[in-house]
């Protein structure tokens, strides 16, 4: 029996249950959500707001009070709410003969696409860090692609507004070289500098690069660098200290191809502090991709479930990514 | 994305409201402060000036040039727009006599 208006709330459950499934197995496989803070917010703009670490822990002398630890403000950034969204079309003929498969697939098309847009938007935050200050995005808007210093992502020159100090996080090797191809050596040299990393009061706050992020085209050579139990590439027989180093390789096939402009990007290759990776990678999600009620199009009466989203992307401070385009 | 560029832009770390520096700027600006000692919020009013160079921020030195810093420029300029409505009328009232 055809479906009729009354049977609105019927089939927007069923839509609902299917659109719950599907979004429950992408979930899964959204790749972004395991680097970036994707956490809810009810802020439509995000004040975020750099603390240059508490400069405090002295020598105190019998009874004398505690000297006062007073945190100093660095650089901050605001980021807007944006709403993202499209409508899933179920056609009169689909309702008329009763084409479950098809509203099935439609909605589950839908979703996958929803999500692997956001997906892929947050890739592209990351093979877009090299150059420039912002890039046009895959929805065609401007995305500013630099931290709250005003520098471009992955740089050796990241300031700070209490001196004139900078910091890198632009993968090197041991020559020296930004850059390099994905490579043992730049792994260690990459480890290296984030250990000695200083803060803004001169402080070492070691950042433990302990995840690898590569893409799809790199991946075989990641596990073969990491996890090889030799050191990879030499017939020496000393055992290969980063495999407990680096604990996880994340392979994101987003990587190789940016969305925005369709540039390969394979050989970019990333390391993370898996502890502090998300306060770095921003993506608070005012709203998850959610449907909606539908409504009747008179002209062609279509029933359409709108599908929208409301997140935006930035980045916090700088240090716990580091990053190459393994150009050389 | 905003940044908070009325901090920015006072401390030398931007070039100008909603304006980051390029690569090749960020570079000069860190030369200018390590190689000839300027603080930088100096550094950048020079590279605002137009210098471009280690090379030709050692000419402008020798030959006296200081760079102007935002408010002076943005004064400058706006006397220079005030000037300029001025001379029209004035040139106006010449032709009508």
């Amino acid at each position: 029996m055809a479906l009729l208006t009354s049977d609105y709330a019927t089939l927007t459950q069923k839509l609902n249950e299917w659109y719950n499934e599907s979004a429950k197995e992408k979930v899964q496989s959204w790749i972004g959500k395991e680097l970036f803070d994707v956490s809810e917010t009810d802020w439509q703009t995000y004040n975020y707001l750099i603390l240059n670490g508490l400069a405090k822990f002295d020598r105190v002398a019998e009874g004398a009070q505690l000297p006062i630890a007073s945190s100093v403000e660095g650089d901050s950034v605001t980021a807007t709410q944006r709403r993202f969204g499209g409508r899933v079309g179920i056609t009169k003929d689909m309702r008329m003969f009763e084409r479950y498969d098809q509203m099935q697939e439609i909605v589950r098309s839908s979703v996958d696409y929803a999500f692997d847009r956001v997906d892929q938007s947050q890739a592209d935050l990351l093979g877009n860090g090299f150059t420039s200050t912002s890039y046009t995005d895959l929805y065609g808007y401007s995305q500013s692609n630099v931290t709250p210093d005003g520098v471009v992502f992955f740089s050796a020159s990241h300031s700070n507004n209490q001196n004139s100090n900078v910091a890198r996080n632009l993968i090197r090797n041991s020559a020296g070289t930004a850059n390099p191809a994905l490579a043992r050596d730049a792994i260690v040299t990459a480890r290296k500098d984030a250990k000695v990393h200083l803060d803004p009061n001169g402080t070492n706050r070691p950042i433990n690069l302990d995840r690898l992020i590569v893409s799809a085209t790199n991946e075989d050579l990641a596990e073969r660098v990491v996890y090889t139990s030799g050191v990879q590439g030499t017939p020496n027989v000393d055992i290969n200290p980063l495999k407990s180093k680096v604990t996880n390789i994340l392979v994101w096939s987003r990587l190789d191809t940016r969305g925005n402009d369709s540039t390969d990007t394979s050989a970019y290759w990333y390391m993370a502090d898996s502890r502090n990776v998300k306060s770095t990678l921003k993506s608070p999600f005012a709203q998850k991709p959610m449907m909606g009620e539908a409504t009747q199009i008179h002209d062609s009466l279509n029933w359409e479930y709108p599908i929208d989203a409301y997140y935006v992307l930035f980045l916090g401070q700088p240090y716990n990514v580091f990053g190459a385009t393994g150009a050389n | 994305m905003s940044l908070d560029f009325s901090k920015l832009v006072p401390q030398g770390r931007a070039k100008a409201n909603g304006v980051c520096w390029s690569e090749t700027e960020l570079e000069l600006l860190i030369s200018l402060e390590r190689e000839r000692g300027l603080a930088r919020n100096v550094a950048a009013d020079y590279i605002r000036n137009g210098i471009s160079s280690l090379e030709d921020f050692d000419k402008a030195t020798k030959s006296g040039f200081k760079p102007l810093n935002v408010e002076e420029a943005r004064k400058e300029a706006e006397e220079n727009l005030a000037k300029k409505g001025k001379e029209a009328v004035k040139i106006s009232r010449n032709k009508k006599k």
